[in-house]
């Protein structure tokens, strides 16, 4: 297929109703979900995850896209409103955020937060078109060893989600990569942990896992420790963001945004790191530098561009390499595979058409994200202060039949109960969860990739470093351990 | 509790645990033909090393949480357990195993109405009103998605059937 005949494949796949609605609708309940604390983009993308089951591939992965753009956007709301933060992305947005809605301002704010999002997200986008098709085209001449070692480069995005505790997120990472060894081996076909039960043998389900790990432990923890904790939403003000302002803050949303593509392109770092670097920056380069914290809408502008510049550039090493950016796309990568598609270069030759059409479909959610954002503004201020006492009984039900609908298996629900009390377990031994998740996903593509690669040379090593690819992977893994390992030097120099 | 103090025994747990996985799970639970020739394409190989990671990693975390100073309290441990905090964890346990004996007997929209109801019981609510409605409406509406949208054939259990 050429590329003409690819795009115009895609866009005969992306042309329908049904993918603006779903990419719409995926846009509305990622803002909704973004905007009520205690549900995180992660949680509302793996809570969506089992209603694209029944869906079109491309119909599916669009509602996730839209799921994961709104939520990232709608964590501004009560960023901005009630001085928390939807999801760990929007904590910068309440530096400025909230001191603006004090003033009576929000409305203000909320409209600056929206064009930087929008701007941010557009420009990820195009970064993500313009590079994921060449690092694939660069990625196609990898074999099992190429693979191996850059699953072992991409498991350095652990310490980027380790949290406080490095230790502790490699704790997790081995246990989630033990847990994926669970059911038949692929080479001998024995068994594995499964003990004869036939619902192990197929190995643990995806999002039984993800959604025990991710959506019960909050619900584990308000039942252990019920509040209700009641915000009073800040009026949105007269006043709403201008033209002035969107040209004066203009610059700081450019460069938000090129610092959210970057820090976003390379796995692990995720959204907050990328709000809080261009943050610092705006305030380092802006002539209003003193105003930052006070309330300054060129704050929420850097910000947001930067959290939002993140999104499409996470979709980069998704789509090209088919490593996962952050744990949002560490779900996404389950949705490709759920509705039989593998990420990664081959995606771009035996499926271009697939890719085209989420190109397209991508570059509609920034303007669909204005469309919604534009309306959630007004519409959703009082969604930020939706009851914890009835938000965390519904989430468990949604759980149930999302996990349910997954094998039609009872025993999935319990797999789920199950990943939520040790999910529980780990949050009280402060034990990351995301390296388990990580760990669990990568684990049979390491161990699969490495296995292969011993086949092909006869149980030699030396196939790990065959040609300048491995020897490349494993400089940026030693790079990688090197700056992990001068930050870990830092943070114990200056706890002593 | 000090921090310290918690590190060391997480880190002793895990110790505890990756050896019982090496030793233990490991020859019981994973099948190795005896043909295998090259021991690292062994179905035990990958778990056995994962499993001496994770008893590794729980020494290196003891070690570490024995060279570091003393934490002052944890602000959440100074502030005390909530009141029947861990009996209403216990009764979400009982509840949840529960649920997975009986979801398919009773019907997973009547089992999903009686969970809704446990958790609003142990945490308490004053959306009375609200509360109920949500607890009948959304398992019902969750059931007409995955029933009459995506044809998932959600269990209807023994006793009231839905359209």
């Amino acid at each position: 297929m050429s590329f003409l005949d690819s795009a115009a494949a895609g866009f005969a796949l992306v042309a329908h109703w049904e993918s603006v609605f779903y990419l719409a609708m995926g846009v509305l309940v990622g803002v909704i979900a973004g905007a009520i604390p205690g549900i995180s983009a992660t949680m509302a993308v793996a809570l969506t995850l089992p209603f694209t089951f029944t869906l079109q591939p491309i119909y599916g992965i669009l509602l996730l896209l839209g799921v994961y753009k709104g939520g990232i956007f709608g964590g501004s709301i009560p960023a901005i409103l009630i001085k928390t933060p939807g999801t760990p992305a929007s904590s910068a947005t309440t530096l400025d955020g909230y001191p603006m809605a004090e003033r009576g301002e929000a409305g203000r704010a909320l409209g600056m937060a929206l064009y930087a999002s929008c701007i941010a997200d557009l420009i990820s986008n195009l970064s993500l078109i313009l590079l994921a098709g060449w690092l694939a085209s660069f990625a196609l001449s990898f074999g099992p060893p190429e693979f191996f070692t850059l699953i072992v480069f991409s498991l350095t995005i652990i310490a980027g989600v380790s949290g406080e505790s490095l230790v502790k997120g490699l704790i997790a990472a081995a246990s989630g990569l033990l847990l994926a060894t669970i059911g038949l081996d692929l080479v001998y076909g024995t068994d594995r942990f499964s003990f004869g039960d036939p619902n192990l043998m197929g190995g643990l389900n995806f999002i039984a896992v993800l959604i025990g790990l991710f959506a019960l432990p909050e619900i584990i923890d308000f039942v252990f420790r019920p509040r209700e904790e009641h915000r009073q939403a800040r009026q949105l003000g007269g006043r709403s963001a201008s033209l002035a302002d969107l040209r004066r803050c203009f610059k700081t949303i450019i460069r938000g945004s090129f610092i959210g593509v970057f820090l976003g392109a390379i796995p692990g770092i995720g959204g907050a790191p990328a709000a809080f670097l261009s943050y610092a920056e705006a305030q380092r380069s802006s002539p209003n530098r003193a105003n930052f914290g006070k309330g300054e809408v060129e704050g929420v502008a850097a910000a947001e561009a930067g959290n939002n510049g993140v999104c499409g550039a996470t979709l980069i090493p998704l789509l090209s390499l088919g490593i996962p950016g952050d744990v949002i796309t560490a779900i996404i990568i389950g949705a490709f595979m759920i509705h039989g598609l593998q990420p990664g270069p081959m995606l771009f030759v035996t499926h271009s058409y697939m890719i085209y059409a989420l190109f397209m479909g991508l570059i509609l959610s920034s303007f669909l994200l204005f469309a919604v954002g534009s309306v959630a503004i007004r519409a959703f201020r009082f969604v930020a202060d939706v009851p914890k006492s009835l938000l965390a009984p519904s989430v468990l039900v949604l759980c149930i039949f999302g996990t349910y609908a997954v094998n039609n298996t009872i025993f999935d629900v319990a797999v789920m109960f199950a990943m939520g009390w040790l999910g529980y377990l780990m949050r009280v031994l402060k034990i990351p969860a995301a390296p388990f998740l990580i760990g669990f996903i990568l684990g049979p593509l390491l161990e699969n990739s490495f296995r292969q690669a011993m086949l092909m040379s006869g149980g030699s090593p030396e196939i790990f470093v065959r040609g300048p690819i491995t020897w490349a992977f494993w400089a940026l893994t030693a790079l990688a351990l090197y700056f992990i390992i001068a930050r870990l030097r830092q943070s114990w120099r200056a706890e002593s | 509790m000090k921090t310290l103090r918690t590190d060391f025994w997480i880190g002793i747990g895990v110790v505890a645990l990756g050896s019982a996985l090496a030793l233990v799970a490991v020859p019981e639970g994973v099948v190795s033909p005896r043909n295998v020739r090259i021991a690292v394409l062994s179905p035990a190989f990958w778990p056995n090393i994962l499993a001496w990671v994770v008893a590794l990693m729980g020494l290196v975390l003891a070690v570490q949480s024995l060279r570091q100073p003393k934490a002052p309290d944890e602000p959440e441990a100074a502030a005390g357990m909530p009141r029947h905090g861990l009996l209403r964890l216990l009764a979400l346990a009982v509840g949840s195993i529960a649920f997975c004996a009986f979801a398919t007997k009773l019907g997973l929209v009547w089992a999903s109405m009686v969970a809704f109801a446990v958790v609003l019981l142990l945490t308490g609510t004053s959306y009375r009103i609200a509360a109920v409605a949500v607890a009948i409406l959304l398992p019902l509406a969750l059931y007409a998605f995955f029933a009459h949208v995506a044809a998932v054939p959600i269990p209807q259990g023994l006793f009231v059937r839905l359209p």
